[in-house]
């Protein structure tokens, strides 16, 4: 009652309630009034307006088809406004729906926003315990995506709960807790809702957590476990692929990427990490064993899985890279698309590891289908045309006491940062970087705890007889795997890419610059310095029937400041993370209307 | 090296000393661990003592500690131990880094590896000499030799000592070779010997101590094993500064060699039944 009367004064109406959970409460006349439940059918269909999903839609594309900004005027594209965001990495996609934006802040801090205005709506402070605040501000405090379902924002948390807020009020309506952090147990990315159930992955699990990593499904309305799927084969299970050695031994297997769901067959595609530690000598894949019926490919590593939402229950496997010894994950997006190969339509998965190969399955069978490589690499020395079955150089395999070199480097030709595809160009965008490692394998023990991020000592080093370009974005012709255009330049590209219906394509680098590239060409369109690292997830959403493009910069994450030691003198603020906004002129959207 | 006589080991009193580490050098490596927070870390003024940080999830911590209040003794500082609180069971050196900015100024404790630390990091000259062991159910072999082939050996994974059971066992031909199981940890590894997962684990002596002593009684059945026909060096055991702190880390140095000379680590080995000795 005390709160009723509070904001039926006018003058307070505007100001926000701080309770002591650390939840600002929503004000009434705000854009809040008008939110709608987000149901089933809205995130099968969701409104052109609206980003739903970490890539918007289930079929993973990162496509937005609003055409308000376009190829003709996106040159005067300016700032519509900026949001401070808590400093330190920040991966993060903003959730739009009916013109308010939610957005997940470093260590756990979720906010909601008018999308118009950049007012702040409400606001989410997790009590965070204290050793997660001291193990800082990196990789583990941020989270790539968030999901948002019937009234509910659903996330990971760097304590390693899954909760539930209210989307109209930020009030906490579940909290559950399927790992310790304790463990080393962790979220960097956030759930997937699919068939009503919410499907989130787990990572962190290195020589910390004996048989690897699991995806959960959960119960939307109380966050209930519901099922849990091992994503470290089990004996008996797929065969012994893990060389002979037993489960405690083995590790990793993280899955540190949202999935895609295809509701037609109603599955889930998620992507699988590598092994750890990732030198398989340390990881005692290498030297394969002999023995009959035992491989060392290491399922369910570098891999795809298709899950049944309801059960968990595999219903195949593809793996792209077995006993990877380099860190090169097949983690990343899953994009659906149904487009013709070899002469007859096909229903496509596809996905790039951090090799930068772009590979195709079908993904009703799991069958490969094609592949095309985009940066240099030297570990795959030949792909089968007809199996996807890939030869391995051996001269790029780690060994204890040597050093060898691996292109990519670890952080991958692509990183976390998403691939996005245009169903109007019919081409898939990549960000890439070009580089390579001096790999030397080194001990894990410098502390009896602290390891140190070790496994193995990564010089990493330009690609030789490179130009000094690093950063890259390509596009490829999905209909016949071709490059239709590169752009290349010397700061490291680290933003996800974002196509519109416009005909551009956003992206930005570790240089402060946002692009805007012509899809077809690669053209410049547009370019504007922001104030850190673009490193984040752009996205692009309507309120009061105006188009703006999000994305968020910060410094902080891994991924961008490995590759950003290939361009020493390309230096980027330590803070600073801010959430920008852009949108046309009043002027220049009117005359775009008409 | 002439030993000195304790006292007279004491160094200089060192508030000038402490003094002169406030004006950092400027700048860190570009890649030194970020803390967006840590203006919020002033450096604390160390007057006349000696801030150090040891880490009860190591297995050697209470020895560190008396190390750390022996050299603070010598240099005439008193002693501030900083008693790590952390609960996970795996940290990375950024948390050293923020230990070294917030809480301490030398962290006791680590392995001298060759290239084992970033950049920003420096280690002391050490003050331990111990190892990883071999260890087996009794009766048990006299060597890993004895342990025929083909048997399965646990190690806890990625250790130096395992490192150089990797190099030995796969130079061998492949029907000679032990299998080799990574263990998460030493007590996991200890534990596959228990079950007779394993026939014997490679660990860090002071862990097999320390567990064999405390909660796990049951481990005090296992022997240690010789490693021949296999080689494991002794490691030695230091501490971590920043590397900014020259000054200081060169009088911890020589505390550390004075309190070796004059017996003081031996002693504290003894009373405190550390496995292993003084380096020379």
């Amino acid at each position: 009652m005390q709160k009723r009367l509070l904001l039926a004064s006018s003058a307070l109406a505007t100001s926000l309630l701080v309770l002591s959970s650390g939840v600002v409460v929503a004000q009434e006349g705000t854009r809040l009034d008008s939110f709608t439940p987000v149901t089933d059918d809205v995130l099968l269909d969701p409104p052109d307006g609206d980003w739903l999903h970490w890539r918007r839609t289930y079929d993973g594309w990162g496509y937005s088809p609003l055409e308000q900004i376009n190829k003709e005027n996106v040159g005067d594209l300016t700032v519509a406004w900026t949001w401070s965001l808590t400093p330190g990495a920040t991966e993060t996609t903003p959730l739009i729906h009916d013109g308010i934006l939610y957005v997940h802040n470093n260590l756990d801090k979720v906010q909601a926003l008018d999308g118009a205005t950049g007012d702040l709506l409400w606001e989410y402070v997790r009590d965070l315990p204290e050793a997660v605040i001291a193990a800082g501000t990196g990789n583990t405090a941020t989270k790539r995506n968030m999901a948002i379902y019937e009234d509910k924002i659903i996330l990971s948390t760097s304590d390693t709960h899954i909760i539930a807020l209210d989307a109209k009020t930020g009030q906490l309506v579940w909290d559950v807790q399927p790992a310790d952090f304790n463990k080393g147990w962790r979220y960097s990315a956030g759930p997937l809702i699919a068939d009503g159930v919410v499907i989130q992955g787990m990572t962190g699990c290195g020589n910390g957590q004996p048989g690897g990593c699991f995806i959960t499904g959960h119960n939307p309305e109380t966050g209930e476990e519901l099922w849990r799927f091992n994503t470290i084969a089990r004996d008996g299970e797929a065969g012994d692929s893990w060389n002979g050695i037993p489960v405690e031994s083995r590790f990793g297997a993280s899955v540190w990427i949202a999935g895609t769901y295809d509701p037609e067959s109603n599955t889930v595609f998620s992507g699988v990490g590598q092994p750890y530690p990732w030198i398989a000598e340390m990881s005692g894949l290498l030297p394969a064993s002999d023995e009959e019926g035992v491989t060392n490919d290491a399922l369910y590593t570098d891999s795809t899985l298709a899950l049944d939402p309801q059960t968990g229950e595999l219903k195949w496997h593809h793996q792209y890279l077995k006993n990877d010894t380099w860190d090169l994950d097949y983690i990343y997006e899953r994009i659906l698309v149904d487009l013709p190969f070899d002469g007859s339509d096909r229903k496509q998965l596809i996905t790039t590891g951090k090799l930068g190969i772009v590979e195709s399955i079908d993904r009703d069978t799991g069958e490969w289908l094609w592949a095309h490589e985009t940066v240099p690499q030297n570990v795959v020395a030949e792909i089968d045309p007809e199996t996807g079955e890939k030869t391995i150089n051996q001269d790029a395999v780690p060994v204890i006491g040597q050093t060898t070199v691996n292109c990519p480097a670890d952080p991958g030709g692509r990183g976390w940062p998403a691939t996005a595809y245009s169903p109007r160009t019919e081409m898939l965008y990549l960000p890439l970087n070009e580089f390579c490692s001096n790999t030397s394998p080194q001990p894990l023990d410098p502390g009896q705890i602290y390891t140190g991020g070790g496994r193995a000592t990564f010089a990493r080093v330009p690609v030789d007889g490179s130009d000094g370009n690093i950063g890259r974005v390509d596009a490829v012709k999905l209909t016949d795997q071709t490059t239709a255009w590169s752009y290349r330049q010397r700061a490291p590209m680290v933003s996800a890419m974002l196509p519109t219906g416009g005909g551009v394509v956003f992206g930005g680098d570790w240089n402060r610059w946002f692009y805007a590239f012509d899809d077809e060409t690669g053209d410049v369109l547009w370019k504007m310095r922001t104030n850190n690292a673009i490193n984040a997830f752009p996205v692009s959403y309507e309120a009061d029937g105006k188009q703006y493009v999000a994305v968020a910069v910060g410094n902080g994450s891994s991924q961008a400041r490995s590759v950003a030691t290939l361009t020493p003198e390309l230096v980027v603020p330590e803070a600073g993370s801010v959430l920008w906004v852009f949108a046309l002129p009043d002027e220049t959207e009117t005359a775009a209307a008409n | 090296m002439m030993a000195l006589p304790r006292f007279d080991s004491r160094l200089l009193a060192l508030p000038v000393l402490l003094a002169l580490l406030l004006p950092a050098l400027p700048g860190f490596a570009q890649d030194r661990p970020i803390l967006p927070d840590e203006e919020k870390f002033a450096r604390p003024d160390d007057d006349f003592s000696l801030r150090f940080c040891v880490d009860p999830r190591d297995p050697g911590w209470q020895f560190d500690q008396a190390v750390g209040e022996a050299i603070a003794d010598a240099l005439l500082l008193e002693p501030r131990v900083h008693v790590l609180t952390d609960t996970a069971n795996r940290a990375e050196f950024n948390d050293i880094y923020r230990h070294l900015r917030i809480d301490c100024a030398v962290f006791f404790g680590f392995k001298l590896l060759a290239g084992g630390y970033p950049e920003w990091l420096t280690v002391t000259r050490s003050y331990l000499e111990t190892g990883y062991v071999f260890v087996a159910k009794a009766p048990a072999p006299a060597t890993l030799g004895d342990i025929a082939r083909g048997e399965a050996l646990g190690a806890s994974v990625g250790s130096s000592a395992d490192f150089r059971l990797v190099q030995y066992n796969n130079s061998l031909p492949a029907a000679e070779r032990w299998k080799r199981f990574p263990m998460s940890t030493d007590e996991l590894a200890l534990e596959a010997v228990m079950k007779d997962t394993v026939a014997a684990a490679l660990v860090w002596a002071p862990s097999f101590f320390e567990l064999s002593h405390t909660t796990r009684p049951e481990f005090a059945d296992l022997a240690v094993v010789a490693p021949e026909p296999l080689t494991l060096p002794p490691v030695e055991v230091g501490a971590l500064l920043l590397s900014r702190d020259t000054f200081l880390r060169a009088n911890i140095d020589e505390a550390i060699t004075a309190l070796i000379a004059d017996g003081t680590i031996e002693r504290l080995l003894t009373e405190l039944g550390m496995p292993g000795s003084a380096p020379d």
